[in-house]
């Protein structure tokens, strides 16, 4: 309780409180003591708006709201808009929709929505948009949210609306994408904001199927929009303690000294942590599969922070209040040190070492802060220089980008009553937890559990040890339950973000071909190399393989510097290296006079090319051999020039000589499908004795709708609707392996374990109802509609062969589990279209329009891939727009707050079409490749490209800050 | 229940003056009919619904910060602020500490909208919905044909969040052509004094404070 004690009354939710409260208590965590857990946190500062609650029917930031101000008032929360179980029309329009992704910010859009439309019932999309941008959404792209609302009104007004449909198109033998015609508001020639549904495009020869392609609501959709406490965040246990970190306020410095004493004499506190008395473990926190990559720099508590925001001790008390009072009770006699914050300046002799220690091994050049130089190389790189027509050289930069999903890291671990730790946190990576926390905790892998319920969003950000290790010590120093949850403001200064990059690009043209190509990438790691060398082996290989040289050389230095470390971002290095190669690619074909979609055509990779660099650029290791089995790009580029009138726009804005000047730019790009021979998926199918199938998977759904899809495999194969496939991920007791959610490998590799699963289970099924129909063998029988059907038009229900396998005759369980690797990534790839408006006045750039045309195999799920596709797409525009951390001389960030970093809010977005061409990838399921991190790869050529076109300036330093851009147009004139 | 669209005139005072509590939600001069439309959507642009809901008159008007367009616009709206002691004190005087009236404040004072008051604003941002960078507000009350008054503020260009300039005095009495706004905007642009950070640097900012100062005079040249 904050302030002095007040008895209030108020009615929520229709009820009558009588409260006490303090008199600076807010709102938001009153309405959360109170287990009104659809009220979330994601900043706690005013600036997310996702804990908006309605009060007297007003919609207001709850974390800015006194509760007292509320007394003798009505507080709605999403938890009072459901009646008798029945949803809400506005709840309904976001499950139909998909317009709850991780779910976390999609309360506070209902409860928004739901004051517009008992204001103004039929909003106009503008009106809709203008509402909504107070409450920031991390996953969708707004197009799911702004459609749902707009359904919503349309149900209230007593409208008829289906669930949300894509529009299909499947061709018939002969037909080519150029005989799709899109209906015109994709062609978007009215300018209009209207959120389209989006269009798959089927080739003749593709399998038909029943499940898997249909437009599915999420399996987790009805408890994320009921705003159920269904999240790490919402869990608390009896008796638990508060851990809370104390972090570095300096960028580089030796601890001398810390005094403890006053803070563990404070009654209530149960233990302080530091370096003094916890193990020194050598670890690397990032969930990658073992062994894992070095360099193995990090301990839990060190005595030298090496970035703003270091750990440096954690404390455990009674309260939240009395943990943060134990911290600043703590004293920490810091040694400043020199510190360095450019990477070009960190590798210059002399500059201050950043891990000086001796139990580090594995840095490259420590006396250069060089942790990782990489090279790999295939053909004759100078040779192809020195007979190419002509080199051409370009720089580019891409900015450190922090991941903001909306729910930060919470943890909470307990000991269970068979003594083993129970971690239950918000992680992508589950598995790769329990065997990195052991160690550092003193104990064995197998006394550990790791639970992950629904994740507000990651995207890469959990794919990390960030609070693990230290809740987990602090509930075995005190062998109590202990919950520790970051702020906004830790979550940019101690968790993780993008590598920034300086990319540098040598490309040698023969004729129109790109002959060799050179790649120097420096990526800076921040403070910690976790990631560092992975993500540039995957910026070298995806970066050198969508042009795909024969001669290609990629050399890169993974750089220490005292800014907060990196990790793994969605895109992963391919989004960064990409960006540089189309860029420099269009700025050759402007050269050599080239048409640029022809020029990037003719050298892009065609199916059953290998990809050169594919054995020599693993994951942290050497990879496998690869060749493009499957490649839709050339539809989708075809379908993208015709929807956005590309060439028409091209000719007429490159004549353009007033202040605003408009531009459309295309970029392709190619990502993979998990990690070839790495990776590795399982899955457990069970039949019940009704007829209906329990599938446990070590997946894990950070909020891409992944257990839908994986269920929509199981259902296809196994002849049953969605629903009587029950999904449960994952805990590592009792759901089989997964890496975890990344690399792109959910859909393609733990898509393949449950397919494999499912036709084990049908399987064993067809054999049973053998038995059940008295036939020698079950060839010839069908399972299909709930049921399995004989030659002879006999037939058995699931049910009856549920119940005769579990209780009747020859009982057994019918249940099967099955695992998957995979030797190839096969690359999803997009062909992307901007369109922009420069004040060349100002060079402020507006995106007004995205489109992107994908192939990404089989869609299982037309809305949820849809849904990652425009999620992505936006996130990227952050990157290229507005989103980058930015570090004062002393290494503090100037912009830690979520208004001055700036994600793009829902009047920020553009409309983002979205088109499938699907093809049948052999190796995956249904013929699935990947969508999660293709979609963040096309938003910064393409946008750069359309500033190009519209004012004749290269942009090569992202973001595209107004300044940079009138400083290059000034640059020019 | 639904709750329809509430269209309120605020309180005004005897001299036509709108007198807006300083506990009155944001959103409460939103929705009022005689508020002005620059203030309207000077307020729409630099808050969220949620932000004009939970947000008092006084708070977002006494802490810049919270919304420097907005208090641009105040600014340039030639706004008071009233006090419990009866005190009366010019909007930008009382944030640079100029006058000291007596009491706490109370709420603020806004001139009523007027056929020969004329408006522009101009900003330059990361994205539509960002804080601005730059943002300019002009005021121009006009004579007939000639400028009476014209107000010119600016934020990003200060150390303070946002202020007036001085240079558009020189505009009283002159006929608002773009010969007249070129002068001014360049007058502006070597008054203010920017403090650069990672948005923009000294140079832009001034360059930008004359770009945007010309777009929103010239604003009021058609309105
Ligand atoms: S938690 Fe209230 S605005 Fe972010
Ligand atoms: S669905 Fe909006 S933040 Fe995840």
């Amino acid at each position: 309780m904050r302030g002095k004690s007040v008895d209030i009354t108020l009615t929520v939710n229709g009820q009558e409180q009588h409260w006490t409260v303090g008199n600076r208590d807010m709102l938001l965590h009153v309405l959360r003591e109170h287990k009104y857990f659809s009220v979330k946190q994601g900043c706690d500062t005013g600036d997310c708006g996702i804990c908006t609650v309605l009060v007297d029917g007003k919609p207001v930031r709850s974390c800015m709201t006194r509760a007292v101000d509320v007394a003798g008032k009505t507080v709605l929360t999403t938890e009072g808009l459901a009646q008798q179980g029945e949803l809400h029309p506005i709840q309904e329009a976001f499950v139909e929709t998909g317009g709850a992704q991780c779910g976390f910010c999609t309360p506070g859009k209902i409860m928004t929505a739901k004051a517009l439309l008992d204001r103004n019932p039929n909003p106009t999309v503008e009106e809709v948009r203008e509402s909504m941008s107070g409450v920031l959404c991390r996953c969708t792209g707004y197009v799911r949210t702004n459609d749902a609302v707009l359904r919503a009104a349309r149900k209230l007004r007593g409208e008829d609306t289906g669930p949300l449909q894509p529009l299909r198109f499947h061709l018939s033998e002969g037909e080519t994408v150029e005989d799709v015609e899109l209906p015109e508001p994709y062609y978007r020639r009215d300018n209009a904001l209207d959120p389209l549904p989006p269009v798959v495009i089927t080739p003749p020869d593709m399998p038909e199927t029943t499940v898997v392609g249909a437009a599915e609501t999420k399996v987790d959709a009805r408890k994320l929009v009921l705003g159920r406490p269904v999240y790490a965040f919402d869990k608390f246990v009896d008796g638990m303690l508060y851990g809370a970190l104390l972090t570095s306020p300096h960028a580089h410095a030796r601890i001398l000294d810390i005094d403890t004493s006053a803070a563990e004499a404070l009654p209530g506190v149960h233990a302080v942590l530091t370096y003094k008395n916890v193990p020194r473990v050598k670890h690397a926190s990032g969930g990658q599969t073992p062994p894992q990559p070095p360099p193995y720099d990090q301990v839990m508590f060190d005595n030298k922070v090496r970035h703003v925001g270091d750990r440096v001790a954690a404390v455990a008390a009674e309260t939240p209040e009395l943990a943060q009072k134990a911290l600043r009770l703590i004293k920490v006699k810091y040694e400043p040190l020199p510190h360095v914050i450019d990477p070009m300046e960190a590798m210059k002799p002399g500059a201050p070492v950043i891990h000086d220690e001796e139990d580090t091994v594995g840095i490259y050049d420590a006396q250069r802060n060089i942790v990782h130089h990489i090279e790999a190389e295939v053909g004759d790189v100078d040779a192809a220089f020195a007979e190419a027509d002509f080199i051409y050289e370009g720089e580019y930069y891409t900015p450190k980008q922090q991941h903001v999903h909306l729910e930060p890291h919470v943890t909470l671990t307990w000991w269970d009553e068979n003594d083993r730790l129970v971690i239950y946190t918000s992680t992508q990576v589950p598995f790769h937890l329990r065997r990195m926390v052991a160690p550092l905790v003193g104990l064995e892998p197998k006394q550990i559990r790791v639970i992950k319920p629904r994740i507000g969003g990651g995207f890469g950000n959990k794919q990390e040890m960030i609070l693990e290790d230290v809740c987990a010590m602090l509930t075995v120093r005190t062998g109590k339950p202990v919950r520790m949850e970051f702020s906004r403001t830790q979550e940019f200064y101690s968790t993780r973000s993008s590598h920034p990059n300086i990319v540098r690009y040598k490309v040698g043209v023969k004729g129109d071909v790109v002959t060799a190509a050179e790649l120097y990438l420096v990526g800076d790691t921040g403070a910690y190399g976790t990631h560092g060398l992975t993500v540039q082996m995957v910026g070298g290989l995806k970066g050198l393989s969508l042009y795909n040289p024969p001669n290609a050389r990629f050399v890169s230095d993974v750089v220490y510097t005292n800014q907060p470390p990196t990790g793994a971002f969605r895109g992963y290095g391919a989004t960064q290296a990409q960006y540089g190669f189309e860029v420099i690619m269009e700025e050759i074909a402007e050269q050599l006079g080239l048409d640029v979609v022809d020029f990037k055509g003719k050298n892009v990779l065609k199916i059953g090319e290998p990809m050169y660099l594919a054995e020599k650029l693993g994951e942290g290791r050497e990879g496998y051999p690869q060749d493009l089995t499957t490649s839709g790009l050339a539809e989708c580029t075809r379908i993208g020039l015709e929807a956005t009138d590309f060439y028409a726009k091209r000719k007429a804005y490159a004549k353009q000589t007033g202040r605003y000047r408009k531009g459309i730019g295309f970029a392709n790009t190619m990502h993979g499908s998990g990690i070839a021979g790495l990776d590795m998926a399982a899955a457990t199918i069970k039949m019940w004795d009704d007829g209906t199938f329990f599938l446990t998977i070590g997946a894990t759904d950070i909020g891409t709708g992944s257990d839908t899809i994986l269920a929509q495999i199981a259902a296809e194969v196994l002849g049953v609707p969605l629903e009587d496939v029950i999904v449960y991920s994952s805990d590592t007791d009792f759901t089989p392996y997964d890496t975890g959610a990344y690399a792109s490998s959910t859909t393609y590799i733990s898509g393949g374990a449950v397919r494999k699963a499912a036709l084990k289970v049908k399987k064993q099924i067809l054999e049973f109802a053998a038995l059940m129909f008295e036939l020698e063998s079950p060839e010839g029988l069908v399972l299909k509609d709930r049921k399995v059907i004989a030659p002879d038009g006999r037939s058995f229900t699931l049910w009856d062969i549920g119940m005769a396998s579990t209780h009747q005759m020859e009982q057994r369980q019918i249940m099967a589990t099955a695992s998957h690797i995979s030797y190839v990534s096969p690359p999803p790839a997009a062909a992307s279209f901007a369109e922009v408006t420069v004040d060349t006045w100002t060079g402020q750039v507006t995106v007004d329009r995205f489109f992107v045309a994908a192939d990404i195999g089989r869609v299982i799920n037309p809305v949820t891939a849809a849904g990652q596709v425009e999620g992505g797409v936006l996130q990227a525009m952050g990157f290229v727009m507005s989103e980058e951390m930015v570090f004062d001389e002393k290494g503090r960030l100037a912009n830690a707050t979520i208004r001055d970093y700036h994600p793009f809010l829902v009047d920020d977005a553009p409309p983002i079409d979205v088109v499938f061409v699907e093809t049948n990838e052999e190796t995956g399921p249904f013929g699935a490749k990947s969508v999660a991190e293709l979609a963040m790869d096309g938003a910064a050529p393409a946008i750069v490209s359309a500033v190009h076109n519209a004012t004749g300036v290269w942009v090569r330093k992202l973001p595209l800050y107004p300044e940079r851009v009138w400083r290059a147009i000034r640059e020019q004139a | 229940m639904p709750h329809p669209t509430l269209t309120p005139t605020l309180p005004t005072t005897e001299t036509g003056w709108l007198r807006i509590q300083g506990d009155a939600s944001l959103q409460t001069l939103v929705e009022a009919a005689n508020t002005p439309a620059l203030l309207k959507q000077a307020l729409k642009r630099s808050f969220s619904w949620q932000e004009r809901n939970d947000m008092n008159v006084l708070r977002a008007t006494l802490s810049p910060d919270q919304g420097p367009l907005w208090a641009a616009a105040l600014l340039a709206w030639d706004t008071q602020i009233y006090f419990d002691s009866g005190d009366i004190a010019p909007y930008g005087a009382f944030l640079k500490r100029e006058v000291k009236p007596a009491g706490r404040s109370s709420g603020i004072l806004i001139r009523p909208e007027a056929e020969q008051t004329r408006w522009g604003v101009a900003e330059v941002a990361r994205t539509r919905r960002d804080t601005p960078i730059v943002g300019v507000v002009a005021v121009v009350d006009m004579k007939g044909t000639l400028v009476e008054t014209a107000r010119v503020a600016l934020t990003g260009v200060w150390q303070r969040t946002a202020d007036l300039a001085q240079a558009p005095a020189q505009l009283s009495g002159a006929e608002l052509s773009s010969d007249a706004i070129a002068k001014v905007a360049a007058a502006i642009a070597a008054e203010v004094d920017p403090r650069p950070n990672f948005l923009g640097s000294v140079e832009y900012r001034r360059a930008m404070a004359e770009v945007l100062s010309a777009d929103a005079l010239t604003q009021c040249m058609t309105e």
